[in-house]
C-alpha cells in the first residue's frame, strides 16, 4: 500500500464553535425497544450514552450558521475579512446550487468569497482543513469552515447497526495560517472506492449494494444508510491504523509523543482500539461521542469545540484523523490557537 | 503461518485474544467459551478478533465461520490449516 505525504504551510485553528440540537436522546431509553435486555451492554460496548438529533425542519446549514454567527461574536470578527465559505456535508439542503453560496449570503460575506461545498463523509473535516489552509495561504485571508450533518433523518429507525451511533451537529472552524516556519502541517489521504457501498445511501440513481446476497445482510431501504459493521471496522483496524502510523513516521513524530489526537468519534470502542493499534496514550485521546453520538465529519471539530479551552494552549499541536464512507481516510498535522473560542452551543429551533 | 503447531497457536492467541476480552490471560484457558467469559462479549469484539486473526496469523475467516468457533482451542486447530 503506498502512501503519500503533503505538506502544506502552518493550518492554525483560530477558533471552533459547535451548535447541537436541544434534543439529546438517551441512549438508554431510546433504544430499549429496539434491543430490550441488551440495551446497557450495548450502550456500554460503543460508549455512546446520548446522541444529539435535530427536529424535524432544522437543516444542517441552519446548525451550522447558528454557530458561526456565535464564532463571529465571539471573535468580534469583521465577515468582510473571511476569503471563502467552505461547507463540508453531505446532507445540504439543496443538491443545486449547494449550501455555500446560501452561507455566504446570510452570514454577509463579500461577493469575492470563494464558497463551494466539500461531501466526503466522515473524512470530510481533514480535507476541508487541507482546502481551507491551501486558500488561506493563496487569499492570505482567514478561511471560515463549515462542517455539518442532519443525518438522522436518513437512518432506518429499526436499523440496529446505525441507530445506536448516529448524530446530527453543525460547526464553525476559522482557518488561518501562521508565519512559523517551525510549524508545518502535513497532510495524507486513502481511499479505497472498492468499499464504497460499505457505508452508503441507496439512492433510485445507484446500484443496489454490491455483495448483499452474498454476505447476507439485511439490505437498507432506499434513501437510508446503510452500513456493514465489519467492512467499516476491517477498514479502520487495518487501513486507517496503517495510514496514521505511516503519516507519524513520514513527519518523524513518536505516537507516544503525540499530546492531541482528535478522531473522528465513530463509537468509543473504535476510537480507543485505534489509538491503542497505533501506540497513541489514552490519555492524549480527545472524545466527544459519549454525550453528542457520532455526527459524521462533524464529530472532528464538535471535538475540539468540546476539548479545546480545556485541553488545548498556544499553538498546540493536533493529529487529527477522519475515516468513513468512501472507504475513505485523511490524517492531519494542524496547530490550535489556544486563544479561542472553543465552545458548544444548543441551537434552539426557530432562532434565526 | 501454518509453521506453527496448534499449541504454538495457542499460545499466541491467549494473550492477544485476552487483550480483546481486556481480561487476563491466565483466566482465558484453551477450553473456555470465549464469548461467555467476560459478560461483555458484542460484535466489535468480534470484529476486533477477525481483524486481529488476519493480522497476526495470515487467515481471513468469514464471519460466518468465525461464528462456529467457540474455543481457542477451536480457533487454533482452524489457522493452523492457514
Amino acid at each position: 500500500m503506498v502512501h503519500t505525504v503533503v505538506p502544506v504551510p502552518g493550518v492554525v485553528i483560530r477558533g471552533v464553535v459547535a451548535s447541537v440540537p436541544e434534543d439529546v436522546v438517551s441512549n438508554a431509553e431510546s433504544l430499549r425497544p429496539l434491543f430490550g435486555s441488551a440495551t446497557d451492554k450495548l450502550v456500554r460496548s460503543i460508549g455512546i450514552e446520548s446522541r444529539s438529533v435535530a427536529s424535524q425542519g432544522t437543516t444542517g446549514l441552519d446548525l451550522a450558521l447558528d454557530a458561526a454567527r456565535a464564532l463571529f461574536d465571539e471573535m468580534d470578527l469583521d465577515p468582510s475579512r473571511i476569503g471563502a465559505v467552505i461547507c463540508v456535508t453531505f446532507t445540504p439542503e439543496s443538491p443545486l446550487p449547494g449550501d455555500a453560496p446560501k452561507a455566504q449570503n446570510l452570514l454577509g460575506l463579500p461577493s469575492s468569497t470563494l464558497a463551494f461545498d466539500v461531501n466526503m463523509a466522515c473524512a470530510g473535516f481533514v480535507y476541508g482543513l487541507y482546502l481551507a489552509g491551501l486558500i488561506s495561504q493563496s487569499t492570505d485571508k482567514p478561511v471560515l469552515l463549515l462542517d455539518y450533518d442532519v443525518q438522522t433523518p436518513f437512518v432506518d429507525p429499526v436499523d440496529k447497526t446505525t441507530l445506536p451511533l448516529m448524530s446530527d451537529a453543525g460547526t464553525a472552524t476559522l482557518v488561518d495560517q501562521q508565519s512559523d516556519v517551525s510549524k508545518q502541517s502535513f497532510f495524507s489521504f486513502f481511499t479505497d472506492g472498492t468499499g464504497r457501498n460499505a457505508l452508503h445511501i441507496p439512492s433510485r440513481n445507484s446500484y443496489p449494494p454490491a455483495g448483499v446476497a452474498n454476505i447476507n445482510l439485511r439490505s437498507a431501504p432506499l434513501g437510508k444508510i446503510h452500513m456493514d459493521g465489519f467492512l467499516v471496522y476491517k477498514f479502520v483496524a487495518q487501513s486507517v491504523t496503517s495510514l496514521i502510523k505511516f503519516f507519524l513516521e513520514s513527519v518523524s513524530d513518536h505516537p507516544e509523543r503525540v499530546d492531541n489526537f482528535v478522531p473522528h468519534q465513530a463509537n468509543m470502542y473504535m476510537v480507543e482500539r485505534l489509538a491503542a493499534s497505533v501506540g497513541i496514550r489514552k490519555s492524549s485521546v480527545w472524545k466527544s461521542a459519549k454525550i453528542y453520538g457520532n455526527p459524521a465529519s462533524a464529530s472532528i471539530p464538535l471535538t475540539i469545540a468540546l476539548n479545546g479551552e480545556a485541553r488545548g494552549g498556544t499553538s498546540d499541536r493536533l493529529l487529527i484523523a477522519g475515516f468513513g464512507a468512501g472507504l475513505s481516510a485523511a490524517v492531519g498535522r494542524v496547530f490550535l490557537d489556544g486563544a479561542g473560542p472553543f465552545r458548544v452551543i444548543s441551537y434552539k429551533q426557530g432562532q434565526e | 503461518m501454518s509453521n506453527l503447531s496448534p499449541n504454538q497457536i495457542r499460545e499466541k492467541l491467549i494473550p492477544l485474544v485476552a487483550d480483546i476480552l481486556e481480561i487476563d490471560p491466565v483466566d482465558l484457558t484453551a477450553h473456555a467459551r470465549f464469548r461467555e467469559i467476560s459478560g461483555e462479549w458484542d460484535s466489535l469484539q468480534g470484529f476486533a478478533m477477525l481483524c486481529m486473526i488476519e493480522d497476526d496469523f495470515g487467515v481471513a475467516l468469514s464471519v460466518e465461520e468465525f461464528l462456529e468457533m467457540d474455543t481457542i482451542e477451536h480457533l487454533a486447530e482452524r489457522l493452523s490449516r492457514g
